[in-house]
């Protein structure tokens, strides 16, 4: 563990990588000691403070406050647990429903194969954030359900990989010796083919935090997202684009959020994929 | 067999607009009781119950989803709960405007990507090789929003250059449109530098070289020609990731075209017109990767005589 720590922070992208997501992950667990204000409290009088003025009455706003009065700098640190949590939620569940999926048919061959292929297929030429958006307008904006409808919108990709890394292993002489020793399948997949599917899919999982958290923002910048007290950087983006023209920090902070978190994931899933294919190296 | 392939492509987008007309289907039954949406809160059990029998909501759903499909075949999507309009005709005169935002971004993806490509995959390690591969990084990590909120502010609210938002010339455009292809332009550079590379390592670059060609010349001519496979092929890729992130565009600047209508109609809970769009959205997105297969067929005559 301690090994590939020093080997993910060996390249400088790999290293800025680990230390964002260290910064934003520390920053969700710690959030209420982190923030110095209730990201939920209301001051009128202190109503959209440009960042870095102290207010008189209401104290020191680093990144200013919005049309409510609001601390934005609490908003923030408080944003990136939806953030987390969703993306990392979200990832787990399509790995949930994707690897069973694409293990199974791999596996099985024949016509189990062809109707999961299909279905997969299907999945993955649907577009993605439409089918996502139109469920989530007609279900509760429930934390859970954004996750829920991410996994089911997003787990194809994991599905085609997962079975072609299966095809590959399953006409190796190992998994012959398993049958030839009498064990049983559900040992065989267990055992002998999830781990040789587990490693590709994972840093491909890993690539894909950041795309969920940026799923999940858009859907809240539409107006789908999570509802207070929770606190999305979506609509916090959403409710400062209507105040542009007279307050930049209520959009822009939440923003750099975002952008920041996910840069994070995307460089710390770059090196976790240098390091287990040394291949695509060259090409990059 | 180019029609081989024609044939299973084609068969394959049926599906997908199947399974399009499927998940539409399940909007209406995810969204609780639509009667109750439809008449006034003080409707008598009486009135719900005939509602319920006319609308055929007391069938058994595989009916009901026959009849959804027979009817959305002939564009039949019901009436907009807000607009008391047919929701397809809503969502079809918006269609225009969203085909010239797609477009308007795919010239951008394009003109942006493959110059910038170029120069880096010619300039390995140089200055620019290395902003085009950080724009690539960052591309993919601001959300589309983002990068419409700061366009905004710094184009339109300070400089003052181009309008906030909305429809109309071709002003309206340039910003939409330069968000939207801009994230997927860094995506066309990287691939278009790696494709390039390779191309340049072969035998019949190093002689078009010994021939004494200009370097440009085998750059454009030789090697970006069969690079170009790999591009469009990604392009591919790109174009429904490309098409949903015009959702946001269109949000962000208020235009004119078939998602800010959706995004409207989700918020009065209008779901007519969000299936409408689902169906209209997805079948641009089908028909748009089938072209792109197709341009694929007409430039890789390797897949066509097979």
């Amino acid at each position: 563990m301690r090994g590939l720590l020093r080997t993910l922070t060996r390249s400088p992208k790999g290293l800025a990588g680990v230390c964002l997501t260290c910064l934003f992950i520390c920053t969700a667990l710690f959030a209420p000691k982190v923030a110095p204000f209730d990201p939920n409290r209301q001051d009128l009088l202190s109503a959209l403070v440009p960042p870095g003025l102290a207010h008189a009455d209401t104290g020191f706003h680093p990144f200013g406050t919005d049309a409510l009065g609001r601390d934005v700098f609490s908003r923030v640190v408080f944003g990136t647990r939806v953030s987390l949590v969703v993306g990392t939620m979200a990832v787990a569940a399509s790995l949930a429903i994707g690897v069973p999926v694409g293990v199974l048919g791999g596996y099985s061959g024949g016509l189990t194969d062809d109707v999961l292929s299909r279905l997969t297929d299907t999945l993955m030429s649907l577009p993605f954030l439409v089918v996502a958006l139109a469920l989530m307008a007609v279900l509760h904006p429930l934390l859970a359900n954004i996750i829920l409808v991410l996994a089911i919108t997003s787990w194809a990709p994991y599905a085609r990989l997962a079975r072609s890394q299966t095809l590959g292993v399953r006409e190796m002489d190992y998994i012959e010796a398993c049958h030839a020793t009498g064990a049983g399948v559900t040992r065989i997949l267990w055992r002998h083919v999830l781990p040789n599917v587990a490693i590709p899919v994972l840093v491909v999982a890993s690539l894909q935090v950041g795309t969920m958290i940026l799923a999940e923002a858009s859907l809240a910048f539409l107006g789908v997202g999570v509802q207070p007290p929770l606190v999305s950087w979506g609509s916090m983006a959403a409710d400062g684009w209507s105040y542009l023209r007279s307050a930049w920090w209520v959009a822009t902070f939440p923003g750099l959020g975002i952008s920041l978190v996910v840069l994070g994931l995307n460089l710390f899933g770059d090196a976790l994929r240098d390091v287990a294919d040394p291949v695509t190296r060259r090409y990059r | 067999m180019a029609a081989a392939y024609i044939g299973r492509r084609l068969i394959s987008s049926v599906v997908v607009l199947f399974a399009t007309l499927l998940v539409a289907f399940v909007l209406v039954h995810l969204s609780g009781d639509p009667v109750q949406l439809m008449l006034p809160f003080e409707a008598t059990q009486q009135e719900v119950d005939t509602l319920r029998a006319e609308l055929g909501l007391n069938l058994p759903l595989p009916v009901q989803f026959a009849r959804f499909v027979a009817r959305a075949m002939r564009g039949d999507f019901g009436v907009s709960l807000r607009q008391q309009q047919p929701a397809l005709p809503l969502v079809l005169e918006r269609v225009p405007a969203s085909l010239e935002l797609m477009a308007t971004s795919v010239a951008v993806m394009l003109l942006l990507g493959v110059p910038l490509g170029t120069v880096a995959a010619a300039r390995q390690r140089s200055l620019v090789d290395a902003v085009a591969s950080s724009a690539a990084v960052l591309g993919q990590s601001i959300p589309t929003f983002f990068v419409g909120i700061l366009f905004i502010f710094f184009f339109a609210v300070r400089l003052r250059w181009l309008p906030y938002g909305g429809g109309g010339g071709l002003d309206h455009l340039i910003l939409p449109g330069v968000t939207l292809g801009i994230f997927s332009s860094s995506i066309v550079a990287r691939l278009t530098r790696s494709g390039l590379i390779e191309t340049l390592a072969t035998d019949y670059v190093r002689t078009a070289r010994a021939k004494g060609v200009s370097e440009p010349l085998v750059l454009c001519k030789h090697a970006l020609k069969n690079a170009a496979l790999p591009i469009v092929t990604m392009i591919g890729i790109q174009i429904p990731t490309l098409l949903a992130g015009a959702i946001v565009t269109e949000q962000v600047f208020s235009y004119p075209g078939m998602a800010r209508l959706a995004v409207q109609a989700i918020g009065y809970r209008d779901v007519p017109v969000v299936q409408a769009f689902v169906v209209a959205f997805t079948t641009v997105v089908v028909v748009s990767n089938l072209a792109v297969d197709l341009l694929y067929l007409a430039l890789n005559p390797r897949i066509r005589y097979r």
